[in-house]
């Protein structure tokens, strides 16, 4: 077996190197793709907010039978909570405790002035007591004692030893401190606001109401009088969420939420605090982040499926194109060991040995070296080279059992070749039936976990192969009649040989016509990713350059930006938002006033579409067209005259609000839309400006990893499909090699030229290729709409396909560019047809 | 006088089947390789016989069916009908099992190309030990070097085919079908690919298989060097045997050739093409009993008009 594999060490080389080539990228690509995957959640949940991911139990002490009453008590609830919380939850938590209580009021201690009293586990090692000490338990149920950060005890001209008095309550001062480190991220995500003064301005009033905060003593504050609400807060470690466990985690959390809040109402027996239940509600923003992370999985997962099965099937049909060149290498010994005496099986363990000696090792390597590529083991990820190697082995088995079942198995010229079986024809209608039914269902239910649905796109193509190899004899035959009335006897000989291929023609057209089919619309989609999130940066900033002021924007300031060196166009705007008088309550509405004209001048040749001014009045939102007038009062108190309708503007944020297009007001411009060098316009605006760029949103929005490790899987596996099927023409064209040079030597013979072998053999092999490169294009291009809402990228642009136009350039490129290559190979591979 | 009890004694006593004692025997075999509805009668009623230990050649034309009746004796190809027995084994009612047997340890074959029959990537030696590992597992290295000797190739047992010229691989390739000690060698024109002085070395060597081992040998040939020099040449025509050329030295030295037609079980002769067009014989002829012999004449126009 051994020598045997020697003696076609060319082919099994081949055959190994597509197989290791193969299990590489089907093993590799996932588990780089897991990575990033991995990454992005634990990326996602770390620019997330602290206290959006974390989950917080908070407790109202009025409404619980048994409020804990001591630090000790807060603390064994701590425990409680974490011991109550559902495994997977508590296995994705930092561990760190977090809890403390605060006073449900706020008590007012002036005019316009109040004070927060609360107490928190992990306050005390990170303050400094710049003057006096700790506060200790106080002198009875109505005096307390309490500590004051520094800076706002100052702006309040509060001293060490003052005592404060609210609502028959004395707090005396004893210590004033100010934090360790007043930018420790700890200060501004669990304790925000308590090292400064808070301003709020309540509604209606015409001064801010100022809020101090009052470092308590935890156990007199949980044992006094004073309403106290609880907070037990469990942060989550970014780096414990993963793509596998997001979906458990997720189901964890709605179940932490049940057990907080609806559970039954027990007791812990140690503590004598309720565990579930009893006041408490659990505050988590952990729900939507996860789902908004699993919506964006759960597309790329779908995409990699639709491009690694396609690639799975290239690449298997690459594999058994190539098993079957080294199947008719060995025929001659193989048939010659069944007539010597082999039995069947022997013949078989022979055919398959060899073959599995080249691909097993080499799935096994491609196996090995994906695990160089960092990232989890999982074991599933080594099916696929698993699988490689044991449809190559399988093949090999079955085709050379096939082929020697009988122990003569020469093909006698006199007897014609033997039509497809009914078997065969119904097992091609029920792969079409299939695909086609698969894509229906996948339009209406999209991919989900379904392994039928991740195999639809894949089934799909080999069901268009096969349509397209019925279809191939007829524009076949059409082109032989064309060239028959020719002269020159090359194209038609060309044609016929083709003709005579065509039954072999089958394997290399399933392996084509997928191979090129995910290949564009792994470009397409690739094209179309990277156009919608262009033009999703372009919407989200609506400008190159957009400059907010919010203090608001003088004109002199406006022609200045307009004559710096690298401006082109300035168009001045004001947005804000207001209170439409409409209907009976109004309408919170943004308001943007912006010379709309020069707007769309500035915006001419970006992908933005901006509507044209209307004569007079303003551009609404649909909900108020349909009013005559309506009065506002941002910018300034005015009347609105409807005289036309607009959905959107790119770069203002509507969520949840009507819209108001308004002709330009100078005098209360904030906002700048400029055409331009960013770079000269950050160096000419005031501090506390914001500028945000098309290009630098864009970087934002491909810098996540997800996206870009998506972009990257796209275009590895785009062009290792290109290279596969430039592999499977070479094989089909090898092939074919010893009868074309048979019967290219007799033509030589007879008078062909060399160019017209040339000619010819390219005419017998280009059908078969314009075949799949045309088909394969077409099935390529149309698959983003045939799956439609099936594989939707929305969630990487906030765009639809079908939202931007599909750019059919680089997919016809890169087809186009498989089948010329193929072709000026052939071309030269028939010029030596002479030479043997 | 015989009594009525002898006449009804060889009547009940069991006749010698046609061709009972015979090593090879091929009776009325037909063989239809059919697709789509379109046939190819390969062989049209072959009968044919051979003794243990014969060298015989076939010839005919090409296309006349003699590979296909090669391929059915070698337990290749399966015939549509008729009988076919090679030492003792009917080769229609095989099963697949008793096939593989047959191939293993009841015939050698050769073909035509050098190159088909041994394996390029094994040394002449490995390759005579091939079929015996095949059959029964085990490499007897001893009478593959007593075969390659015996066939004047022992020099090359450690060569693969691309080092030996044609004539010494022909001559491995029967060491090789002489591998498991079989009882019939058939040759497919083993010599078409070769000179005439390597044709004379390899022709020899079957010779000298066929008579140190006693190996029914059958040679499929167009070679005339060959069909001159064995006992027995049957010509094929149309898948039938046709003739039969017998030879016999005279008691002079001298080696006597007698051509003659093939009469089967049925009575069927075929007339030579040459003798049917000298005497412009077609569709039908009359015939004469004779004291001794059996005229034939060429219908006279009065009995073609009728």
């Amino acid at each position: 077996m051994i020598r045997l594999l020697a003696a076609h060490r060319g082919t099994a080389a081949l055959l190994a190197l597509l197989t290791l080539a193969g299990s590489l990228l089907l093993a590799g690509l996932p588990r780089a793709l897991e990575t990033s995957l991995d990454e992005s959640a634990a990326t996602t949940l770390r620019t997330s907010p602290p206290l959006t991911t974390a989950l917080t139990v908070n407790l109202n002490g009025s409404y619980s039978f048994t409020p804990p009453k001591s630090i000790d008590e807060i603390a064994r609830a701590n425990e409680s909570w974490r011991s109550s919380m559902p495994p997977t939850i508590r296995g994705v938590l930092d561990g760190v405790p977090r809890f403390g209580h605060v006073i449900e009021h706020k008590m007012q201690i002036g005019r316009h002035r109040y004070l927060l009293l609360g107490w928190a586990n992990d306050m005390a090692s990170r303050i400094r007591y710049v003057a006096g000490e700790a506060p200790g338990p106080g002198d009875g149920p109505k005096r307390l004692e309490i500590s004051l950060p520094a800076k706002p005890a100052a702006e309040f001209g509060i001293k060490l030893g003052d005592t404060i008095s609210f609502e028959g309550y004395q707090a005396v001062v004893t210590g004033i401190w100010e934090p360790l480190a007043p930018e420790d991220p700890y200060w501004s995500t669990y304790q925000n606001g308590r090292t400064e003064v808070v301003k709020t301005r309540p509604p209606l009033a015409d001064e801010d109401d100022l809020q101090i905060f009052g470092l308590a003593n935890g156990d007199a504050l949980a044992s006094g009088a004073l309403r106290v609400l609880y907070s037990w807060t469990f942060q989550v470690n970014p780096a414990a969420v993963t793509a596998r466990n997001a979906r458990d985690v997720l189901d964890a959390v709605a179940e932490a939420d049940r057990m907080v809040t609806s559970g039954p109402q027990t007791v812990s027996v140690t503590t004598g605090i309720p565990v579930q239940g009893g006041g408490s509600t659990l505050f988590t923003g952990l729900d939507r982040i996860l789902t908004e992370f699993l919506d964006r999985l759960a597309t790329t997962r779908a995409l990699m499926v639709v491009l690694l099965g396609g690639f799975a099937v290239a690449c298997l049909g690459t594999i058994a194109l190539t098993v079957r060149l080294l199947g008719a290498r060995m025929h001659g010994s193989l048939s010659l060991m069944r007539a010597r005496g082999a039995a069947l099986p022997k013949v078989t363990t022979v055919g398959g040995g060899v073959v599995a000696l080249a691909v097993a090792p080499a799935a096994l390597v491609g196996a090995a070296l994906s695990l160089l590529v960092p990232g989890p083991s999982l074991p599933i990820l080594l099916l696929g080279p698993v699988a490689l190697a044991a449809a190559a082995i399988a093949y090999a088995c079955g085709a050379t059992a096939h082929t020697h079942r009988q122990p003569l198995n020469e093909r006698r010229d006199d007897v014609v070749a033997r039509r497809p079986s009914p078997r065969r024809i119904a097992l091609e209608v029920l792969v079409v039936l299939l695909g086609a039914g698969g894509v229906q269902l996948l339009r209406s239910r999209g991919l989900g976990d379904d392994p039928f649905m991740m195999a639809v796109p894949a089934l799909l193509t080999v069901a268009a192969a096969l349509v397209a190899l019925r279809v191939y004899p007829f524009p076949l035959r059409l082109l032989l009649r064309l060239a028959a009335r020719r002269r020159d006897a090359a194209p038609y000989l060309g044609l016929a040989m083709a003709a005579r291929a065509a039954t072999g023609a089958t394997l290399p057209v399933l392996t084509l016509l997928p191979a090129l089919a995910i290949c564009a619309y792994g470009a397409v989609t690739a094209d179309g990713l990277a156009t919608a999130q262009r033009l999703a940066a372009w919407q989200r900033v609506g400008a190159e350059v957009r400059v907010e002021r919010s203090e608001g924007i003088p004109a002199d300031l406006v022609e200045r930006i307009r004559k710096t060196p690298g401006v082109d166009q300035v168009v001045p705007a004001a947005v804000g938002r207001t209170h439409a008088e409409v209907g009976w309550q109004g309408r919170d509405t943004a308001v943007v006033a912006v010379d709309l004209n020069a707007y769309r001048k500035l915006v001419a040749g970006s992908p933005l579409d901006i509507p044209a001014a209307p004569a007079s009045g303003a551009l609404v939102s649909s909900d108020m067209a349909a009013m005559a007038s309506f009065d506002v009062t941002w910018p300034e108190r005015l009347a609105v005259q409807p005289k036309g309708k607009i959905a959107s503007l790119p770069g203002v944020d509507t969520t949840g609000l009507g819209l108001i297009v308004l002709p330009a007001l100078p005098q209360h411009t904030n906002t700048l839309l400029i055409s331009g060098d960013a770079e000269a316009v950050k160096a000419a605006m005031p501090a506390g400006t914001v500028i945000r760029t098309v290009d630098g949103t864009l970087t934002e929005i491909t810098s996540v990893p997800l996206t870009s490790s998506l972009m990257t899987g796209l275009r590895v596996v785009t062009l290792a499909l290109a290279a596969y099927a430039l592999a499977a023409v070479a094989i089909m064209l090898v092939s074919g090699a010893a009868e074309r040079s048979r019967a290219l030597t007799l033509l030589h013979a007879i008078g062909l030229t060399r160019r017209q072998a040339k000619g010819m053999t390219v005419l017998e092999v280009g059908p078969v290729l314009v075949l799949a490169v045309l088909a394969g294009l077409a099935l390529g291009l149309g698959l983003p709409t045939l799956l439609g809402k099936g594989i939707d990228l929305s969630a990487y642009a906030g765009l639809r396909f079908g939202d931007y136009p599909i750019d059919p350039v680089m997919p016809a490129l890169l087809a186009g560019g498989v089948a010329v290559v193929a072709l000026a190979g052939v071309y030269l591979g028939g010029s030596r047809a002479k030479s043997r | 006088m015989q009594s009525l009890a002898d006449l009804e004694a060889r009547a009940g006593a069991a006749k010698p089947a046609f061709g009972a004692a015979a090593h090879i025997l091929c009776d009325n075999l037909v063989r239809i390789y059919k697709t789509e509805g379109v046939e190819v009668v390969a062989l049209q009623g072959l009968d044919l016989l051979i003794d243990k230990g014969e060298l015989i050649a076939i010839v005919g034309a090409s296309g006349s069916g003699k590979s296909t009746l090669l391929n059915v004796l070698s337990g290749l190809d399966v015939p549509t009908a008729g009988l076919a027995r090679v030492a003792g084994m009917d080769l229609l009612s095989m099963t697949a099992k008793d096939r593989l047997r047959f191939r293993r340890f009841v015939v050698g074959f050769i073909w035509q190309q050098t190159a088909r029959n041994l394996l390029p990537y094994l040394t002449a030696q490995e390759n005579v030990l091939l079929p015996m590992r095949l059959a029964a597992g085990k490499a007897d290295r001893v009478r593959a070097a007593e075969l390659l000797d015996l066939l004047g190739v022992a020099d090359c047992s450690g060569r693969r085919p691309g080092e030996m010229s044609g004539g010494q691989q022909q001559r491995v390739a029967i060491a090789v079908a002489l591998a498991n000690s079989p009882e019939v060698i058939l040759a497919d024109e083993p010599t078409g690919e070769l000179d005439s002085d390597t044709s004379e070395e390899v022709f020899g060597a079957l010779r000298r298989a066929n008579r140190e081992l006693g190996v029914t040998t059958v040679i499929v040939t167009h070679d005339p060097m060959v069909a001159d020099q064995v006992d027995r040449t049957i010509g094929i025509r149309d898948g039938r045997t046709s003739s039969e050329t017998l030879r016999r030295t005279s008691e002079d030295g001298g080696l006597i050739a007698e051509e003659y037609a093939v009469l089967d079980r049925a009575g069927r002769l075929q007339l030579p093409r040459d003798f049917m067009t000298a005497l412009d014989m077609e569709r039908r002829v009359r015939l004469e009993l004779e004291r001794d012999h059996i005229g034939v004449w060429p219908a006279n126009q009065g009995d073609e008009q009728s």
